[in-house]
């Protein structure tokens, strides 16, 4: 009798232990994850009081923007899982410009680099090996089709009000906005306004960085991305003044520019344990 | 502000949404999205922001500065000045029966009348206002706490500012034109040169192509063969499509009468040079439409268009709320 009083539990110890050990079970486990978006120039972090050679010409910084969404892990067996945001509905236009109310459910994220924001929830994922990820620099179909002026203020997509996220006459969101000073005279001080501010759907890009990466049970996980901005502005000369000014529409050869260099600016550098706050 | 009182009833009850914005049975009810209910306070609140200098960075222009409610809530100037005397690329134009607009601007570059109002405030050459500089600016003002407070239970932001401006502009409406008396069986309500030039408007000249249904529009977008200004490529700023280079709204041709100059750029000051311009088929200039030939008129078809154009002018344009 005294024995059988503890048959019972023992039994469910030993099974839950050998489960535990078991590492198909692991592999279920959700941990937290983050995304550390970090800016650098040239390999050099990006500051907004500094002044950075690029391509000869010397340049500052005073914007440094860029939205990511449909961020998508790579698992080692080809699952892929999209990430979720907070779910959003919203009015906005379908196609043919008829009014629609539309939910928006993807994780988007609008880093602030000239914040020094860097570093993102992504929220839970299943632990496990990943081959990698892939995200859109920008946004997409119908999330890029809402009215702006009505997405709730802790989102996202909800209309900035110290930079502009999007332009108010041209339906959409601006992907990427680099803005600062281009030497124009050659005394090396930055002192003519270059903005660099990338939109449309023609110039939406699809990033896949393959690096494999493990998501670990009992910490949070920071997936860590660099983004060089130097690469990204590479191909556009900023001693040239018809090159300085870009808002897509009214410089397309820029924009081509800047888009053709968007997949190469970014690296996954590795995943660390997070220890940092996080912005939404 | 009523600027004149319709015969027709407008039903408001405070703090509920309008059960009417009264028009003309020939027109369509105004469109009125669920998410921004139309509320009496809603409508004066957004009609006090409407004509308050101080939504601009230097407290030189509102709203109403450029949307004149005495010329059809249009600019008579060609192109539209803003703050510190800069000037735009644009005539500002009428926002009589603004409801009724699908894609709002020029180039339908807006999607939604409440998100519109952040394209002029934003603009460094119209308002050039920082919006969190704006709304600190309004949150400051006790009153206008109080009235957001009241309207929204909630403070000043940018979704319930929009919805204000947006709730005030779809209030501005129109349909008591000559056309309108006679489309209800008023046959004298349009003079015989103006019952010729309505015939030549839907025939010879083909006006209705393009400028049909109640608001005179199709809402489409063309290139009817102005000379084109390189800074200004129209719809293909939107859409960045060449075929959209030089196409611009086609504009409700109601209240024409009140609201020149004339054409995206404000390049004509009267309607003779409007229907000029026509005549001649345009100027044959890039990507001009089809749809504009020359049209071999004579004098007096001219002066008939003209007086069919007149009588689509209200005699009344209604906005905000009726006295009480």
């Amino acid at each position: 009798m005294k024995y059988s009083k503890f048959f019972l539990p023992a039994v469910l110890f030993v099974f839950l232990f050998i489960a535990g050990c078991d590492s198909d079970v692991m592999e279920d486990e959700e941990v937290m994850t983050t995304l550390r978006l970090q800016p650098v120039f040239s390999g050099q972090p990006l500051l907004m009081d500094q002044t950075y050679d690029h391509n000869g010409t010397a340049i500052s910084f005073d914007g440094a923007r860029i939205y990511l969404s449909e961020i998508t892990l790579i698992a080692e067996d080809g699952t892929e899982t999209l990430i979720e945001g907070p779910s959003i509905t919203v009015p906005a236009k379908d196609e043919n410009d008829a009014d629609v109310s539309h939910t928006v459910s993807n994780r988007v994220i609008l880093a602030k680099h000239d914040h020094g924001h860097e570093e993102y929830d992504l929220g839970m994922a299943m632990s496990g090996s990943y081959t990698g990820m892939r995200f859109k620099v920008g946004i997409d179909g119908q999330d890029n089709r809402v009215d702006a002026s009505q997405v709730p203020s802790n989102h996202a997509l909800a209309k900035q009000t110290d930079k502009n996220n999007h332009w108010n006459w041209a339906n959409g969101y601006i992907y990427l906005r680099v803005d600062g000073l281009a030497d124009s005279d050659g005394d090396g001080t930055p002192d003519a306004a270059f903005e660099t501010h990338l939109g449309k759907t023609t110039f939406l890009r699809e990033v896949e960085l393959n690096t494999a990466f493990e998501l670990t049970e009992g910490i949070t996980n920071q997936i860590h991305v660099m983004l060089d901005y130097a690469h990204l502005l590479h191909m556009v000369d900023l001693s040239d003044p018809l090159q300085l000014l870009c808002h897509t529409g009214d410089n397309i050869p820029v924009a081509q520019k800047v888009a053709g260099q968007i997949s190469g600016a970014f690296m996954l550098h590795g995943l660390h344990e997070s220890e940092h706050s996080h912005h939404d | 502000m009523l600027v004149l009182v319709s015969g027709c009833e407008l039903v408001a009850d405070e703090g509920h949404q309008l059960a009417l914005l009264d028009v003309p049975e020939s027109f369509d009810p105004i469109p009125v999205p669920s998410h921004n209910p139309t509320t009496r306070a809603k409508v004066e609140l957004g009609e006090r922001l409407f004509s308050d200098v101080r939504l601009s960075e230097d407290g030189s222009v509102s709203c109403a500065s450029c949307h004149l409610p005495e010329r059809a809530f249009a600019d008579p100037r060609p192109l539209s000045i803003g703050v510190h005397g800069r000037t735009g690329i644009r005539n500002s134009p009428t926002l009589v029966n603004i409801a009724y607009q699908n894609l709002l601007f020029w180039d339908g570059g807006a999607f939604t009348l409440e998100s519109q109002a952040l394209g002029p405030l934003e603009n460094p050459v119209e308002m050039d206002m920082n919006l969190g500089a704006l709304l600190d600016r309004i949150s400051s003002d006790a009153s206008y706490q109080a009235a957001f407070e009241d309207v929204f239970g909630q403070e000043v932001n940018v979704l319930t500012l929009t919805q204000a401006l947006g709730a005030f502009q779809r209030t501005i409406r129109s349909g008591g034109a000559p056309i309108d008396r006679y489309l209800s069986g008023q046959e004298d309500a349009l003079s015989a040169s103006a019952r010729r030039g309505m015939i030549l408007f839907e025939n010879k000249a083909d006006c209705a192509s393009c400028h049909s249904g109640f608001l005179f529009t199709d809402q489409t977008y063309q290139n009817n063969g102005l000379t084109f200004a390189a800074a200004d490529s129209g719809r293909a700023r939107i859409t960045l499509n060449s075929d959209d280079f030089a196409k611009f709204r086609v504009p409700t041709l109601r209240n024409v009468g009140i609201s020149a100059p004339f054409m995206h750029d404000g390049r004509f000051f009267s309607l003779e040079e409007v229907i000029n311009h026509y005549d001649r088929g345009g100027t044959n200039s890039r990507g001009q439409s089809g749809l504009v030939r020359s049209l071999q008129l004579s004098d007096m078809e001219k002066a008939d268009l003209k007086a069919f154009l007149l009588s689509l002018s209200d005699d009344f344009i209604l906005s905000g709320l009726p006295d009480a």
